[in-house]
Parts: C-alpha cells; structure tokens; sequence
C-alpha cells in the first residue's frame, strides 16, 4: 500500500512532468512554424510582389497585372524557358525508364542490395558544385566533349535520379512477388504478367519518379552553371537577372510565381500518389 | 540492371571523384598537365583562400546545428504525437516543396524583405518604431543565416523522423513501466536508436550547406567568399585545378561524414541488440 505523501510525489512529479512535455510539445511547433515561415514567406511574398505596381518597394501595391502583361511583350524568356522544358521533359522520361528499370528489381535482390541502393544514392551526399565542376572536368577536359544541352540533361539527371529512385522503391517496395508467380500458375506468359500486373501496380512510382524528375530539372541551377556551354535554361536566366542586379527582376517575378505554383500543385499530386494504398493491401 | 549500375559507375560516380585526380595534375585552361604536383594546395594557403573553407565549414556548422536543435524535436512530435493521417500528409508536402523551387528567384525575394526600402524597414518606419532604416539586415552574416535555415531544415527532419518512427512504442512504454521519466526515455532509448537518423540529417543538411552557392552571393552580397563561390568563380577564371582543390576538400569532408554515419549506425544496431536482450 503506497502512503500518502509518497502518493502525492507521484502524483505532482507526473503532473510536472506533463506540463514540461506540454511547454516542450508547444516550443517545438512554434519553432518549426517560424523556419516554415521561412520557407514559405519568401515564395507568397514572390507572388505579393509580382502583382505589384512597384516590385521593388518595401510594402505592396498598388496592385496591377502589368508585369504578367509584360510577359507577353519582352520575350526573352521564352527561349530559357523552351529550353528548361525540352531537357525537364528528357530527364523526367530518363528517370522514369531507369528508376522502373532499378526500382522494379533491387527489391527483389538477395545479395547487394546495399552496394547497389549506396551508389545509386550516392550524388545525395555530394555537393551540387562538386557534381557541376567535376562533369565538367571529365567530360571537357579529360575526354574533350563540347558541352550543352545533353550535358545540362546528364547532370540534372544525376540530380534527379535519387529522388525518382526513392519514389520508385517506396511503391516497389510495397509489390508482392507472389501476384507475379500466381499470374504464371494461371498460365500467363513475361509479358502478359508485365503489362497487365507489374505496370499498374508499380504505375504510381514510374510517375512520380517523371515528376520528380521534371521538377528537379526544371529548377536546377548549381550543376548547370559548370555544364550549360551555350544553352541557357529558365533557372540560369534567373540567376543571370539575379546577380547582376538587372532590371528584368518584376519579370523573374512572375516566371517564378508561376513556377513555384506548378511545383506545388505538382508535388502534392507526388505525395498523393506516394501515399496512397494500392487497392486491397 | 546490371549494364545501368556499369553506365552509372562510369559515367557518373568516376566523374564525381576526378577533380581529386585534376587538383594533384594541375591544368592550364581546358588543358591538362600530365605532372602531379601539390602546387594547388600550396598556392591554396599562401594566398590565404584556405580561409573560405573555415568560413564556410564555420556557417554550415551552425546552421547545421540550429536546423538539428529545431528540428529533432519536430520530427519526435511528428512521429510520434501526429495521429491524424491527413495532418502528416499535408506536413510531408509542405517538406517536400521546397526541394522543387528555383533557389535564386526564392532567395533573391529577400532582398526585398529585408533591403533598406524593404518590408521590414518601410513596416518599421512607417510604425515610427525606427527612424532611420536598419542597415545590418541584407548583405550581412545575418541575412545569408536567414537564408539558409529554411530551405535546408527538411533536409534535417526527414531522416530523423524515418529513423524515429522506426522505434516500437513498447520499448518507450517499458521504459517508462520501469520508472524512467521522459527525459531518460528520451536520453536512453529514443536518442540513441535515432542516432543514424540525427546523423543523416546532419549529413543531408551540412553536405548542401557546404555546397551553397545562391544565398552568400545573394544575400551576402559578395563581401565574404564561401567555398561554392570560390569554385565558380575560380573555374570562370579558368582556375580549373584551383577549383579542384576546393572540390577535394568538399569531398573529404563528405567521405570524414558517411565515415561517422556507418559508425552511427553500428553503434545503434549493437544497442537496438542491447534493447531486444534486456526486453
């Protein structure tokens, strides 16, 4: 039988201790609330200021759709950004190929798995510059290859090619063998188990593998600087516009603005497709 | 498979260690020296750039160290307190965002934040709480540290909640069972199973800050050199085994830090045997 002082310890050493835990869950949230502000502060100020008369003043408006107009007759972006879609389009079709490719069978590995998983990784852990300058150094220096448009595509590739990887596994990871050899019990033959169980289960991961991959590309800019030899891409425009000061920043503005739109609506559209139960499972 | 793991060995992780080869030869423009010599190094200290790499590692520490000092107690609640399916949804996209957008036009935004006629200012003036702008807050230490916690903290969450929710909720309710208060669960189970997820993140998060070349040439408005600029700006001056050299020290410094995350992960998996034993 516990006595009553003793009791009473308990009961407010356990009392405190939920507090503490309820002061600790709250300084948590507000923390992580002030960097998210960080994060996403500057991108709605982005489309703030790109509907705003004077971009470049502290506090906005009046409001006008002049900048958005101007699009239209100062067309210099459209090249950069032809350019950013045509290799976004190449690297997303790459990822999707090599990480179904990858994806589909590294699950199924007995041995090597990790050896495999850590190189393909691997550029995760390297800096973006170092990738830039060393692609460069390889494929200029050491074997003399004029750069461009399909240099910018292998580096926004090696980019990519993780996180299209990442995406494949998590559905891939999820896909049972067993569907494949009761398909071939009921007399299906490689490619009729291919088309009609391997491709719709693992769909979800192909896609999301091309969207990481078009997105990540599309925005790439600290592999490009070394690699981009005569091509120029939207995010490198951006960067051009951006350190020099120029006076093409209300137009950046709105290119960004309504980038940055896309890569959200699209990269919700990932994580639904990531997080989503196959049917049955 | 096989053939992509080769191509990939070839054409892409061969490549990604060469400047280590590039800085020992040397290089004249486009062209290189067939010598090998440490001259890189040595031109490296005697002109005093070898400042940059304390600098930056300086910068990437501490940045590193606030996005873990945030950010592990935001991935414990969020492995562990977040109930709700679609909460955790929403929570994973607002993480994963970032990684799409572009990081000039994100950062250069900034400047119109903070510059002398920027929100901050023009809101404080106009409130009379100040009379002349704030000078420190763009172009300074300050606004590149601004800069650089937000897009970098996801990074630092991620592996640590994957490691957490790893953590069965029976070994934290013994512990508690056996009188361990919150705090000694926390130092004695949760910590160090999470160990190779607070080490990743590290990783995740240091490695990019190291390599950060938008924010210090923004925000820092080109008064203090980090190690990216000094890579750009020496391979646009055609210092190509300049720029190796600094390549080189960034990769040490990523092989010292996969080193310690494999030394992580031993340790946790002798204590998560420790753990199972003593259940």
């Amino acid at each position: 039988m516990i006595q009553g002082p003793a009791l009473t310890w308990a009961h407010r050493n356990a009392q405190r201790e939920a507090r503490l835990t309820r002061i600790a869950t709250r300084a948590t949230l507000i923390v992580a609330c002030a960097i998210t502000f960080c994060i996403y502060g500057p991108v709605v100020w982005l489309a703030v200021l790109s509907v705003s008369a004077d971009p470049l003043a502290g506090l906005p408006g009046p409001f006008t759709t002049q900048w958005y107009r101007g699009l239209f007759s100062d067309q210099r972006w459209l090249e950069p950004l032809e350019r950013s879609l045509e290799i976004a389009l190449m690297v997303s079709a790459l990822c999707m190929i090599t990480a179904a490719a990858v994806g589909r069978v590294l699950p199924r590995m007995q041995r090597g798995v990790g050896v495999l998983l850590a190189a393909f990784l691997a550029p995760l852990v390297v800096p973006g510059v170092v990738i830039g300058l060393d692609i460069f150094i390889f494929y200029k220096m050491f074997l003399g290859f004029k750069m461009g448009t399909w240099s910018l595509v292998l580096v926004h590739f090696i980019w990519a090619f993780p996180f299209a990887l990442i995406g494949m596994l998590v559905v891939s990871n999820r896909f049972d063998v067993r569907l494949l050899e009761a398909a071939a019990d009921l007399g299906a033959g490689p490619w009729r188990r291919f088309w009609d169980i391997e491709c719709p289960l693992l769909a979800a991961g192909v896609i999301t593998a091309g969207m990481f991959g078009f997105l990540l590309s599309l925005t790439e800019l600290p592999r490009s600087i070394f690699v981009f030899g005569h091509t120029q891409t939207l995010p490198l425009f951006t960067w051009a516009e951006a350190t020099s000061r120029g006076s093409h920043i209300p137009l950046i503005y709105c290119l960004n603005s309504l980038i940055a739109a896309v890569s959200v609506v699209m990269s919700i559209l990932c994580v639904r497709l990531l997080g989503r139960r196959p049917q049955g499972a | 498979m096989y053939a992509l793991a080769a191509i990939w060995a070839l054409g892409v992780l061969l490549p990604t260690v060469i400047s280590v080869f590039l800085s020992v030869l040397g290089a004249r423009g486009v062209h290189i020296r067939w010598t090998v010599s440490l001259d890189t190094y040595r031109v490296m200290f005697e002109s005093g750039r070898w400042e940059v790499v304390v600098r930056t590692m300086g910068v990437a520490t501490l940045i590193s160290t606030i996005c873990l000092i945030c950010g592990f107690p935001f991935a414990l609640w969020l492995a562990k307190r977040v109930k709700s399916p679609s909460l955790l949804q929403l929570i994973w996209m607002a993480l994963t965002i970032p990684f799409f957008l572009d990081a000039s036009a994100r950062t250069i935004v900034w400047r119109a934040v903070l510059g002398t006629t920027g929100l901050v200012n023009a809101t404080l003036l106009k409130l009379h709480w100040i009379h002349s702008p704030i000078e420190w807050l763009l172009f300074s230490d300050f606004s590149v540290y601004l800069g650089l916690i937000g897009p970098y903290f996801p990074n630092m969450v991620m592996p640590i909640y994957l490691a957490i929710v790893l953590i069965d909720n029976d070994l934290l309710q013994a512990s508690a069972d056996l009188g361990a208060s919150p705090a000694a669960t926390l130092r004695h189970v949760v910590i160090p199973l999470a160990m190779p997820g607070i080490v990743a993140g590290t990783i995740f998060t240091f490695v990019p800050l190291m390599g950060d070349s938008v924010v210090p040439l923004i925000l820092g408005g080109g008064k203090k050199e980090y190690l990216a600029d000094a890579v750009m700006s020496l391979s646009t001056s055609m210092n190509y085994s300049g720029a190796a050299g600094f390549a080189t020290i960034m990769l040490t410094v990523v092989a010292v830090l996969l080193a310690s995350l494999w030394f992580a992960r031993h340790r946790a998996m002798a204590s998560r045997i420790g753990a199972g034993a003593a259940r």
